[in-house]
């Protein structure tokens, strides 16, 4: 991509097609997405549940497990394509140069075994820090994250800790090697909402105290809002539009972000109104489109969006749209 | 009136009545032979006049060996079975590992045992078809002569056993922490061996306790056919001769037994799980 030419490219996802083959059909999940994560970046996917969205990242390191797979594409880091490493190779990079935050901090860490241990078997998997060293290291990041007593709760287990300082700890684990990239899925949406808002805090500031890279998904516009640098905006395993996070919330393109957009409520907004609803369902992701896959919902339709699935198209220097219609 | 024989006068059947305190009424009975218990004092065998606490003590050991032997077995099949068909899924060895638990639970001990005879001892005569001595004895021969009870015991658990491991491994291989596992680039065997193992043994244990509290009880049909000198066969001898003071005791040993294992079992979990402290 032209624009943004100044920055540098950490991670580039080319043509990323995933499927997963159940027993009886196939679900399309990801089709064909292409992008760029830049250096420095706070880079937001935001959709709506089966958008695709997790599968796209979880694709990046190659964490698929059957019966989904990746049928197609490449993931470009280091001038290399992650899915052609070896599991010894791609093991080297899970966790240290690319670290993932997951959705439940009540699920993602291990019931039996010590928070302290959680951490810090990453710190000695993938560093040559000694184990004295790799314990005074993992004290560290448990009082990074902002957690108190870290010498205490290095010997607690996860049910001992609150769903907020259990995310927190799962923040540490991805810290824990000085990972280029983070990529946090969801990582807000199972707290409530003045957690979440510290959460929020505590990633932008160790995302410019470790000088990461953050892909960072969700179904909330209004959070992204206020920490992205771009937005990506994905549906049925596509992406609709992609701009940066100014030009997407005041100059949506892509009818189905204005329609998103629509639908966030205001709390600014006094009037009695109705929220706006987007019409009819996702779609069923078994069946393979051929036009566009926003089409039975859309409002600004034409004949050509059923017979042609629109390509990402470039209309300004930020901004992507998958629209044949400008709108 | 068996102790005493057919042809026997009534005095005499009033002197052993009153002897045994069979002229109290059973609640009686019951509540002395109770204290009696409480007391270290099981009674005598009403057959050969035996004390029935030395008798069990005895056959309690060889039990206790088979146990011991048997469960042994079962885990070490059903620990590989379990564990390896969860994690290659589609394979030779999950394949075999159905066929495995399908059959294990299915042959009935007696026709396993009697099989095992046939073929390992009396077609290939590999091992000694039955009997038991001591280890101190005669170790080589003690051991062949294990094998066979031990494996006819430890087949059915092991089935059990390894189809309730294949089924918590292949669950906890779906969780979430399973994921940040592998998404930490930890290899798949410390995934296994630090993230899955672990959590799997705590339901395992369950049943792992009640399979052993079972074999405490003596297997009656194990014991029967390799003619092994444990609980089990001296219950079934108590109830052929009806002597009650020896079946009494031993199914109080056989019920003592089981409740202690489960609170062996009880303690381990709270090693196991860090949420249940006691």
């Amino acid at each position: 991509m032209k624009r943004q030419i100044d920055k540098e490219i950490v991670l580039s996802v080319k043509n990323l097609i995933v499927k997963f083959f159940t027993k009886n059909k196939v679900v399309n999940a990801v089709n064909g997405i292409n992008y760029n994560l830049y250096k420095g970046e706070i880079l937001g996917i935001v959709g709506e549940s089966g958008s695709g969205k997790s599968v796209n990242v979880l694709s990046i390191t190659n964490l698929i497990r059957p019966p989904g797979k990746i049928v197609e594409g490449e993931i470009i880091y280091d001038s290399k394509n992650i899915l052609n490493l070896s599991s010894k190779e791609l093991r080297k990079i899970r966790g240290k140069e690319i670290a993932n935050i997951f959705q439940d901090p009540m699920s993602s860490l291990n019931p039996v075994l010590k928070i302290g241990t959680q951490i810090i078997e990453s710190i000695l998997k993938h560093t040559n820090i000694n184990k004295k060293n790799s314990i005074k290291r993992t004290l560290e990041l448990i009082n990074n994250v902002g957690i108190p007593s870290a010498k205490e709760r290095y010997f607690n287990h996860p049910h001992q800790l609150s769903g907020g300082m259990r995310q927190r700890i799962m923040i540490a684990i991805g810290l824990s090697c000085d990972p280029k990239i983070l990529i946090a899925d969801e990582p807000t949406t199972a707290l409530d909402v003045t957690i979440q808002a510290q959460i929020v805090d505590l990633i932008q500031d160790l995302k410019i105290q470790y000088n990461m890279s953050i892909i960072w998904i969700t179904h909330d516009l209004g959070l992204l809002a206020g920490i992205a640098d771009r937005i990506i905006v994905m549906y049925a395993g596509r992406i609709m539009e992609e701009a940066n996070v100014i030009e997407l919330y005041e100059n949506p393109k892509h009818p189905y972000t204005k329609a998103l957009l629509q639908s966030t409520p205001d709390l600014n907004d006094d009037s009695e109104k109705k929220l706006h609803t987007i019409e009819g369902y996702p779609p069923d992701m078994t069946q393979e489109f051929v036009g566009c896959p926003f089409f039975d919902r859309c409002l600004y339709k034409e004949n050509i969006c059923n017979q042609n699935n629109p390509d990402l198209r470039q209309v300004n220097t930020a901004h992507n749209i998958a629209c044949h219609i400008d709108i | 009136m068996i102790l005493a024989g057919p042809d026997a006068l009534p005095e005499q059947i009033e002197v052993i009545t009153k002897e045994l305190g069979l002229d109290k009424p059973i609640i009686s009975q019951y509540f002395i032979w109770i204290s009696n218990i409480l007391m270290g004092d099981f009674g005598k065998s009403i057959i050969n006049g035996y004390p029935v606490f030395k008798l069990i003590s005895l056959k309690f050991v060889a039990t206790l060996e088979l146990a011991i032997s048997g469960l042994i077995i079962s885990l070490l099949i059903a620990f590989p079975l379990g564990i390896l068909s969860a994690i290659k899924r589609n394979g030779i060895i999950e394949k075999f590992t159905t066929i495995f638990t399908a059959l294990g639970q299915a042959i009935p001990t007696f026709w396993l045992g009697i099989l095992l005879v046939l073929v390992f001892s009396i077609k290939l005569r590999w091992l000694p078809p039955s009997g038991r001595i001591e280890f101190t004895e005669n170790p080589e021969l003690a051991f062949k002569l294990i094998i066979l009870p031990a494996f006819t015991l430890g087949v059915y658990t092991a089935s059990v056993l390894t189809r309730f491991l294949k089924t918590s491994v292949l669950e906890i291989l779906t969780l979430d922490y399973v994921l940040t596992a592998r998404a930490k680039g930890l290899s798949e065997w410390i995934v296994i061996i630090r993230h899955v193992i672990k959590n799997a043994l705590i339901p395992f244990v369950t049943v792992l306790g009640l399979q052993f509290g079972a074999f405490l009880g003596g297997s009656v049909v194990t014991e029967s056919i390799f003619d092994w000198p444990g609980l089990g066969r001296l219950m079934l001898q108590s109830i052929h001769t009806r002597d009650y003071p020896v079946l009494q005791g031993t199914i109080l040993v056989v019920v003592f037994g089981f409740v202690i294992v489960n609170l062996i079992i009880d303690l381990l979990y709270s090693f196991l799980d860090p949420k249940i402290r006691y």
